[in-house]
């Protein structure tokens, strides 16, 4: 979820190789192909993300901030960590959970405390649950279903 | 492959330069084609065909970096890898000349090696996958080559390789960690959690030797199933040659992109066969769990190519496709780490 390249920038990298492709005089060569394939490629992963990606980082930025919310005495600064809790669940927008979620983790990394160690664990469970979504959601599309 | 006019000329011109001051090519030799190969990020290829004065022909390979490469890596160090290698029994192509000028008709240094006969088995096919199935469950020589090949790659001596880089296992994490941080577009907690898991995970020991670090059925060429040659050195360093193992067992070495493609190692061997056989060649024995830094080590370098030729594509330094397609690889990558640091 946290990749670089807004949707909309894979949009316009997808727009320039087929503006570049109409626009070339050359006969196409094995390169010329090769980037029309990558732009359909992107396009297939984009359907996926524009489709299924926002709801899944809301859900992930909401339970971020119960998992925040339970454990008040972590991280050492209350207000800065409820500050946190509240722009994680505030947004899907993906740079701006990933911007919050590395700001609890830096937060975390500091306190040698219990409370912030159970957090901390609980957030790594969330971002695993998370990249396997991701994975699947992608997987299904572009793999097709997975074998059993 | 592609052939530009006044340009072809001009690097024909610069290879049959460098092959006569080298004696590889007499007076009367010429070159006269001049093609260049897809793929390749940092590197430029190109095959150079040369016409003797006995009517005789000759194929060579052209290695050149040109300016604004992905990675700034040292092609003269890697010309002299190659150098190096000869004599040593490992599948190398000979390298002839070198010329380390910037201001070259390719835009950058270039060295002119023998051409060889082969492949490059690409793994992220299914089909090439299958073939690979098939020698593994057949004459097994392409397997045995390639845990050969780095068994003696990872004996040589260092004297030989005075001007490759000598990185410590946490050298090689500041290395990837910087790029994330010059060419990073988005945080990425993964990502970070990752640096840090392996700033607590250093090895207690190092297995000192020359690195490949990029080792791969992918960076051999094949033929008849056996390996003619080792191939892209520009990553090599001095340093703990586990890393190579580590990359190896990589999932994406074995074809993953979303899903787990083949079960085998590089998609050419079972782990434990390969784990044993180089054990046996390189008389260490290879405790599993001791390689998991390595394969952590393995995917932030692959990352950190996916982050710079992102950003290049942003920075409007290339309009080539591939690279914005990269940010589509992080998501396999992504689950790999976590995975590996067990979340």
């Amino acid at each position: 979820m946290f990749n670089p390249l807004t949707p909309a920038e894979v949009v316009g990298a997808i727009g320039r190789a087929a503006r570049d492709a109409a626009r070339s005089e050359e006969p196409a060569s094995e390169f010329a192909r090769g980037q029309l394939m990558s732009a359909y490629s992107a396009s297939r992963h984009l359907g996926v993300e524009l489709e299924s990606f926002e709801p899944e980082l809301r859900l992930f930025g909401q339970a971020v901030a119960a998992c925040i919310r339970q454990r008040a005495d972590a991280g050492g600064d209350g207000e800065r960590m409820a500050a946190l809790a509240d722009r994680v669940e505030a947004t899907s927008d993906a740079r701006a959970v990933g911007d919050a979620v590395c700001e609890l983790l830096d937060a975390l990394r500091g306190d040698a405390g219990v409370a912030a160690g159970e957090l901390r664990t609980e957030v790594r469970s969330l971002l695993r649950q998370l990249a396997d979504r991701e994975v699947d959601l992608l997987a299904d599309v572009i793999e097709g279903p997975a074998r059993a | 492959m592609t052939r530009t006019g006044t340009a072809a000329v001009t690097k024909a011109d610069a290879v049959a330069g460098a092959l006569r001051q080298a004696g590889e090519l007499g007076e009367g030799d010429r070159i006269t084609g001049l093609d260049q190969l897809l793929g390749g990020w940092s590197r430029h290829s190109f095959f150079a065909d040369a016409e003797l004065a006995d009517g005789a022909t000759r194929r060579y390979v052209v290695r050149a970096k040109p300016r604004g490469a992905l990675l700034d890596t040292d092609l003269t160090a890697e010309y002299h890898i190659y150098r190096a290698l000869q004599g040593t029994g490992i599948a190398a192509p000979r390298a002839f000349c070198l010329e380390e000028s910037d201001d070259t008709p390719f835009g950058g240094p270039f060295f002119v090696m023998e051409f060889i006969e082969g492949r490059m088995v690409n793994m992220f096919q299914a089909r090439e996958r299958t073939w690979l199935e098939e020698e593994w469950s057949g004459s097994r020589r392409l397997a045995e080559d390639m845990v050969e090949n780095l068994a003696r790659i990872h004996a040589l001596p260092a004297e030989g390789f005075a001007d490759v880089p000598e990185l410590g296992f946490l050298d090689v994490v500041y290395l990837w960690r910087g790029v994330y941080e010059d060419k990073r577009l988005i945080r990425d907690p993964v990502v970070e959690e990752a640096y840090d898991w392996l700033e607590d995970n250093v090895p207690q020991d190092t297995w000192t030797g020359l690195v490949h670090g990029d080792y791969s059925v992918r960076n051999a060429l094949v033929a008849d199933g056996r390996v003619r040659a080792i191939l892209d050195w520009e990553l090599a360093y001095r340093g703990d040659v586990r890393f190579d193992l580590g990359y190896l067992l990589l999932a994406r070495l074995a074809g993953k992109h979303l899903r787990r493609r083949s079960p085998l190692v590089n998609a050419f061997a079972e782990e434990d066969w390969f784990l044993e056989r180089y054990g046996e060649l390189s008389g260490r024995r290879v405790d599993r769990e001791s390689i998991r830094p390595f394969e952590m080590l393995g995917i932030i370098m692959l990352l950190a190519t996916q982050f710079t030729a992102v950003s290049m594509y942003t920075h409007g330094h290339t309009t080539d496709m591939r690279m914005a397609w990269s940010r589509f690889s992080l998501p396999g990558l992504r689950q790999d780490m976590v995975r590996l640091m067990q979340w």
